[in-house]
């Protein structure tokens, strides 16, 4: 499995993400929901602070945990990507080919930059993951950085609500 | 805020349940 080079970048992610974690946790400069990273905004305006945004598979009856973004709210408040890992068992398709957590992860993403009135998400991309970007960003080219703002935050948005209007 | 999408599982939509995370999440993504 650890041909994939996806299945390889998501072994790396994972390990590279525990790593910050365990240092801005140390700092304290670590959010663990959305109150608590909105509440350390306002005591502290230009903290930089990290959280995960994890996805769970809603349709199995012990939801797994099948993808994950680690992130950062800059001092300048803006939201920098820093990792966006799907499980290495996903991507291995290892028992189920399972496609949309990384837009879902990214469309969620868009969700708290809203909610914390943030304007600008931006990334570096990877020679394995810009394709990505350029899909689910709607652009024509993605080298190795992305941002998404303004315009490119509408067509997220518009996908987003697409994807709502079809859930139950 | 109820943060939800949708993945393609074999070709069906399924729902998934997005949330702030932790370090029990990180060492789940390693196993």
């Amino acid at each position: 499995m650890q041909a994939n080079p996806h299945v390889r970048d998501a072994l790396e992610y994972a390990r590279l993400a525990s790593k910050r974690w365990t240092y801005y946790r140390q700092h304290g400069e670590t959010a663990t929901s959305l109150p608590e990273l909105h509440s350390a905004v306002q005591r502290h305006p230009r903290a930089e602070i990290a959280f995960l945004l994890i996805a769970r598979a809603s349709w199995q009856p012990d939801p797994r945990l099948i993808g994950l973004a680690y992130c950062r709210r800059t001092w300048c408040h803006r939201l920098v990507v820093d990792f966006v890992a799907v499980h290495p068992r996903v991507v291995g398709r290892l028992h189920a080919r399972i496609r949309g957590i990384g837009t879902g992860l990214f469309y969620g993403l868009i969700e708290i930059a809203d909610e914390l009135g943030i304007g600008m998400i931006w990334g570096e991309a990877t020679a394995n993951s810009a394709s990505f970007y350029e899909k689910i960003l709607g652009a024509e080219s993605v080298l190795d950085q992305f941002h998404i703002h303004g315009e490119t935050m509408n067509h997220c948005r518009r996908e987003l609500a697409r994807i709502h209007q079809h859930q139950p | 805020m109820n943060l939800t999408s949708e993945a393609d599982v074999d070709g069906q939509p399924k729902p998934v349940q997005m949330r702030f995370g932790d370090a029990n999440d990180l060492a789940e993504l390693r196993r």
